[in-house]
C-alpha cells in the first residue's frame, strides 16, 4: 500500500472538503460579520500550524502510524487511551456530518422520504467502498476529484454573478479580534490532514516532502472556503448568513441564469454536493476503520467497517431535534481544535524530548 | 366334462397360451441380450490412456497398440507398405481431413516405395534409419520421439507417423492441412480506415498474421496446451525486452493453472484467466483485428491466442482500452479526440438518461427551465402509466427489437426495424400508452448505445439502465447519484493483472499523467513517444527520436 504525494493532496484535500462548507459561513458570520471571509482565511493559515507539527511528529516515527507512536511515547495504556478518544473523535465527524447533510438533502431534496433512508442508502454504499482496503479508495477518489469536484467548484464560482459588493463593507470595522474569534469556528472545516498524515504517514512514498504536499491540500482549500466564504457573503450579507442553518445552500437558490437552459444553480449544486459529500465521509470512516484494526491488530479493517456502519447510524438517528446535534457539532470542533492544537504540539514536544535524551545517551 | 376325456378345443386354447407365454419369454431374452450387449460395448470404450503404451520395435505391435489407443475411428488411416531401399516393413499411419494426403502420396509413401537402393553401402539398422530421414524423405519438417503418448498427440494435430520395422521410434512428419475459413474482415469490430484482416480459427496462420507485422526475433509465442481431453493449443505471444517479465509469468502460472477438459472458447478461457470472474465487468480485452493486438504487444501487453477461436485476449486492460478503436489512430488527433470523448458521454447518457429523466419528472421538476417543464407536463398529462413503468416498458420494447435483428436472418432484419419503429413506436404514441418525451429520451439512450465502441460493454451499460432507473424512480438524482458511486467504487476495486482498472484515468503521480494521451484524448503520433506507465514496460520509451 503506497501512497504518492499527488494522491496525498487528494486525500488531504476529500477528507476536508464535504460537509462544513454548507454551513461554515454562518459559523464565522456569527463573530466576524462583514470580515468573515478574513477569518476564513486566518483560520487556514492557522491550519497549517497543525499539519506542520504532525508531520514533524510523524517523521520521528517514520514506519509507524499515529496508533503505534501514542504508545510509544505515552506508554501502552495512555496511549492506548489516547488511541480509542482519537477513534471516537473521527468517528463524531461522519456521525454529524451525515446528519447535517441528510437534514438538508430532505429540506432541499426531498419533503417525504424519512431521513433514515437517506443515511442507510449513503451508510450502505459507504461499508462497500470502505472494505476494500485503502488503494481502491484512493483511486476512487481521485476520479471523484478529477470529475465531480471540479464541476462543483466551476458551479460554485457562478455564485459570483449574483453577488453585491455592498456586502463586504465595511472592512475590519470592529478590529482583528473578531476575526481572530471567527477563525475558531473554521477549524472544523479544515480538520483531516492532521489525521490523515498521523494515520497514513508510513505509506507515503516520498516522506521529507509531506508537509509541502500537505500544506499545498489546505492552501487549495483555503482558496475554495475563502471563495465560497465570499460569494455567501456577497449574496446574502452577513446579518442574514449569521441566522441561517445552511446559507450556502440557501445563497445558490438565488443565484439565476435567465434565458438559458439552466435557470436555477441550486439543485446542481445539492447534486454535484453529493459525490462530494460521499467521498469525504468514505475518508473519515475508513480512517476509523484503520484505526481500530490497528488498536486492535486485525489482519484488515473489514470487521470494523462492518461493525461501524450501524453504530454510525444509530447515532445519526438517535439526536432528536437540531439543537442536540448542533451541539454536538459544536462540541466535536472543540475537541478536534483541542487535538490540532494542544495534543498534537504536546505529543511533539515529548517526542523531541525523547529524541534529544536518545542523541544525548 | 369327464376326467379323461380332452376336448381338442381345450387343447388348443392351452397350446396358445403357452405358445404366448414362450412369445413373452424369448422377447424378454431378446431385450436382456441388447442390454448385454450395450453394455460390453460401453465397458469396452472406456478412455483409453495412451501414456500406457510404449513404443517397440516391432511394426506389428505398434500398429496394434495404435488400434486400440484409436479404437478403430474410421478417419485414421493405416497404410503398410515395403520401403524399397532398404527392404524393410513400414506404415504410415494419418488422420483424414486434417493431413495433407498430398505430400503424404508424393514426399513420404512414392519416395519410400519406389526409390530403389543408392549403391551405398549401410551396415546397421541404425544407419538405415538416419538414411531414410536424411536422404529419401522430401518433407520440410520431422522429428523423431520415442514415446508413444506424444506420437499420438502429434497425430491428433494433423502430423504423420512413419513407423518402420525394427526401429523403437516414430518419425513424426509434418503434414498439416486443415480446411479453414479465409482471412477476412472482423464482423464484430467493423472500421473505416483500419485494416481488413482479421483473425481466424487456426492458430499458426494467426501467429503468422502478427509476425507479419512484428518482423522482430523478439516476438516470442509461447505453446500451452489445455484440455485434458482436448488437448487444445494456446499460444502466450509477447513482446521481449518491452512486456514486463512479471507479467509474463503471472500469465503462465495462471494458464498452468487450469485444469479442465476442454476450453469451449476464449470466453471462456478469460472466465478462468481473470482477476474478477464475477464482476459484470471484463478485465481482458478480446480482439478479432491483428492491428490492435500488435499495438498492444509493442505497450507491453500479452496475447493469448487459442487454437480453434478467432477472438485473442489481451492482458492487463483497462477501462479505456474498451473505448478505443482502430480507426482512432488513422484520423487527425483532434477529431478523434472529440470522437473518443462522445463515446464515454454516450456511455453515460446510454445508462443513466432514462434514469436521470425519471428521477426529474417524479422528484425534481423544478430542475427544468420552466418551458421544459411545461412541454414535457403537457405531453405526459394524458399517458395513464407512471414514468417508471413508461421508461421500463419501453426500454424492454427496445432490448427485445435488438435481440431480434441480432438472431434474426439478415433478409428478415429490416423488417424487425420497420415493424419495431413505425408501428409500435407510432402506435404507441398515438395511443397516448406512452408520450413523446420519454420515446425520445428511448430513442436517444438506444442511439447512445450503439455509440459504444466494444460490444461487451454495451451490453453492461444495457444492463445496468434498469437498477439506475429503478434508483432513481425511488430516490429521485439522488439514487442516481448513489448508483453511479457505486459503479464508480466498484470499478476502483477492479485489477487487471496486477492493473489497476481505472490506471489511465487515476495516474499515481506525475509521471503517470502521460498516460493520459491515450485515454481520454488521443493525442499526436509525435507526441506517443512513451508505452503507458502503468504497464511497467522494460523500455518504456516508444519511438526514438
Amino acid at each position: 500500500m503506497r501512497i504518492s504525494l499527488i494522491q496525498l493532496f487528494i486525500i488531504c484535500f476529500v477528507t476536508s472538503f464535504g460537509v462544513s462548507m454548507a454551513s461554515l459561513p454562518a459559523a464565522v458570520a456569527k463573530s466576524a460579520h462583514e470580515d468573515m471571509w478574513l477569518s476564513v482565511l486566518v483560520g487556514g493559515v492557522a491550519f497549517l500550524f497543525a499539519v506542520w507539527v504532525v508531520t514533524k511528529l510523524s517523521s520521528y516515527f517514520p514506519q509507524h502510524s499515529c496508533i503505534e507512536y501514542h504508545r510509544i511515547l505515552l506508554g501502552p495504556i495512555l496511549g492506548q487511551g489516547v488511541n480509542i478518544l482519537l477513534v471516537i473523535l473521527i468517528l463524531l465527524i461522519p456521525i454529524v456530518s451525515v446528519r447535517s447533510f441528510v437534514v438538508a438533502a430532505k429540506t432541499y431534496l426531498f419533503d417525504i422520504t424519512p431521513p433514515q433512508v437517506l443515511s442507510a442508502a449513503i451508510l450502505i454504499l459507504l461499508w462497500y467502498a470502505a472494505q476494500y482496503g485503502l488503494q481502491p479508495i484512493i483511486r476512487f477518489q481521485q476520479l471523484i476529484f478529477f470529475s465531480s469536484h471540479m464541476v462543483f467548484f466551476l458551479i460554485i464560482l457562478m455564485g459570483l454573478m449574483a453577488i453585491q459588493q455592498r456586502h463586504y463593507l465595511p472592512f475590519l470595522a470592529d478590529g482583528v479580534l473578531p476575526v481572530l474569534k471567527g477563525a475558531i469556528p473554521s477549524w472544523y472545516a479544515y480538520t483531516g490532514p492532521e489525521i490523515v498524515i498521523g494515520m497514513f504517514y508510513p505509506f507515503i512514498t516520498r516522506q521529507k516532502e509531506t508537509f509541502k504536499w500537505a500544506a499545498a491540500s489546505v492552501a487549495a482549500l483555503i482558496v475554495v472556503y475563502t471563495v465560497t466564504t465570499v460569494i455567501v457573503q456577497g449574496i446574502l450579507g452577513p446579518e442574514e448568513t449569521a441566522h441561517l442553518l445552511s446559507p450556502t445552500i440557501i445563497a445558490f437558490r438565488k443565484v439565476v441564469l435567465p434565458d438559458t437552459f439552466i435557470e436555477r444553480v441550486d439543485g446542481y449544486f445539492l447534486i454535484f454536493w453529493i459525490p462530494v459529500f460521499i467521498v469525504c465521509m468514505l475518508n473519515w470512516v475508513y480512517l476509523a476503520a484503520f484505526g481500530i484494526e490497528r488498536i486492535l491488530r486485525l489482519e484488515n479493517s473489514r470487521p470494523a467497517v462492518a461493525l461501524l456502519m450501524p453504530l454510525i447510524l444509530y447515532f445519526v438517528i438517535v439526536p432528536p431535534d437540531y439543537q442536540t446535534a448542533s451541539a454536538i457539532s459544536e462540541w466535536t470542533n472543540k475537541l478536534l481544535i483541542a487535538w490540532g492544537a494542544g495534543i498534537l504540539p504536546l505529543l511533539l514536544c515529548i517526542a523531541w524530548w525523547k529524541e534529544k535524551r536518545r542523541g544525548a545517551c | 366334462m369327464r376326467k379323461g376325456n380332452i376336448e381338442p378345443k381345450d387343447c388348443e386354447e392351452d397350446v396358445a397360451a403357452k405358445l404366448k407365454r414362450l412369445q413373452t419369454m424369448v422377447s424378454s431374452a431378446r431385450e436382456l441380450e441388447a442390454g448385454i450387449e450395450g453394455l460390453v460395448a460401453v465397458l469396452g470404450e472406456q478412455s483409453v490412456d495412451s501414456g500406457a503404451y510404449q513404443v517397440a520395435p516391432s511394426l506389428a505391435k505398434n500398429l496394434t497398440s495404435l488400434r486400440e489407443i484409436l479404437a478403430d475411428s474410421y478417419d485414421f488411416h493405416f497404410r503398410e507398405f515395403i520401403i524399397t531401399s532398404i527392404n524393410r516393413k513400414a506404415a504410415v499411419v494419418f488422420l483424414e481431413g486434417m493431413a495433407n494426403e498430398v505430400l503424404i502420396n508424393t514426399h513420404i509413401i512414392e519416395r519410400l516405395m519406389l526409390q530403389s537402393a543408392t549403391g551405398q553401402t549401410v551396415y546397421t539398422p541404425q544407419a538405415e534409419y538416419e538414411s531414410i530421414k536424411d536422404t529419401l524423405l522430401t518433407v520440410g519438417a520431422l522429428n523423431v520421439v520415442n514415446i508413444m503418448e506424444k506420437a499420438v498427440k502429434q497425430l491428433l494435430s494433423g502430423d504423420t507417423l512413419l513407423l518402420v520395422e525394427g526401429v523403437p521410434s516414430i518419425i513424426i512428419i509434418e503434414s498439416r492441412k486443415m480446411e479453414a475459413r479465409p482471412i477476412s474482415e472482423p464482423e464484430t469490430e467493423s472500421n473505416v480506415r483500419a485494416p481488413r484482416d482479421g483473425f481466424v480459427e487456426v492458430l499458426e496462420t494467426n501467429i503468422s498474421l502478427l509476425r507479419r507485422r512484428l518482423k522482430s526475433n523478439n516476438l516470442i509465442a509461447k505453446r500451452f496446451t489445455l484440455g485434458v481431453r482436448s488437448n487444445t493449443n494456446i499460444d502466450v505471444v509477447y513482446f521481449r525486452g518491452i512486456v514486463n517479465p512479471r507479467l509474463v509469468c503471472e500469465v503462465e502460472r495462471r494458464l498452468r493453472k487450469i485444469k479442465i477438459d476442454l476450453p469451449i472458447s476464449t470466453g471462456f478461457l478469460e472466465g478462468l484467466l481473470e482477476d474478477h470472474p464475477k464482476s459484470i465487468f471484463p478485465t481482458m480485452l478480446v480482439t478479432e483485428r491483428p492491428d490492435k493486438v500488435a499495438a498492444a504487444l509493442v505497450e507491453g501487453k500479452v496475447a493469448i491466442l487459442m487454437d480453434g477461436s478467432p477472438f485473442v485476449l489481451l492482458a492487463p486492460s483497462t477501462f479505456s482500452d474498451f473505448f478505443q478503436t482502430s480507426d482512432d489512430y488513422n484520423e487527425k488527433w483532434l477529431v478523434t479526440s472529440i470522437i473518443r470523448f462522445t463515446r464515454y458521454f454516450s456511455a453515460l447518457f446510454a445508462m443513466a438518461t432514462p434514469a436521470v429523466f425519471v428521477a426529474i419528472t417524479t422528484f425534481h421538476p423544478g430542475l427544468l427551465p420552466t418551458p421544459l417543464a411545461i412541454t414535457i407536463a403537457v405531453a405526459r398529462m394524458n399517458t395513464p402509466f407512471p414514468a417508471f413503468l413508461e421508461a421500463l416498458f419501453m426500454i424492454a420494447l427496445v432490448e427485445i427489437l435488438q435481440e431480434a435483428g441480432l438472431r434474426l436472418p439478415k433478409t428478415i432484419g429490416p423488417a424487425v426495424s420497420i415493424f419495431g419503429g413505425l408501428v409500435i413506436g407510432e402506435g404507441i404514441v398515438r395511443a397516448e400508452l406512452i408520450s413523446a418525451p420519454m420515446i425520445i429520451v428511448i430513442a436517444f439512450t438506444a442511439i447512445a448505445s450503439f455509440n459504444i465502441a466494444n460490444y461487451r460493454i454495451n451490453l453492461i451499460v444495457r444492463l445496468l439502465r434498469v437498477p439506475l432507473l429503478s434508483l432513481g424512480a425511488s430516490l429521485g438524482l439522488f439514487g442516481v447519484m448513489m448508483g453511479l458511486l457505486t459503479l464508480f467504487v466498484h470499478l476502483s476495486l477492479l485489477e487487471s493483472f496486477g492493473v489497476p482498472f481505472l490506471a489511465p484515468v487515476t495516474p499515481r503521480n506525475l509521471k503517470y499523467f502521460s498516460d493520459l494521451k491515450d485515454t481520454v484524448v488521443v493525442a499526436p503520433p509525435s507526441a506517443m513517444d512513451e508505452r503507458p506507465e502503468y504497464l511497467n514496460p522494460e523500455d518504456s520509451q516508444r519511438q526514438q527520436n
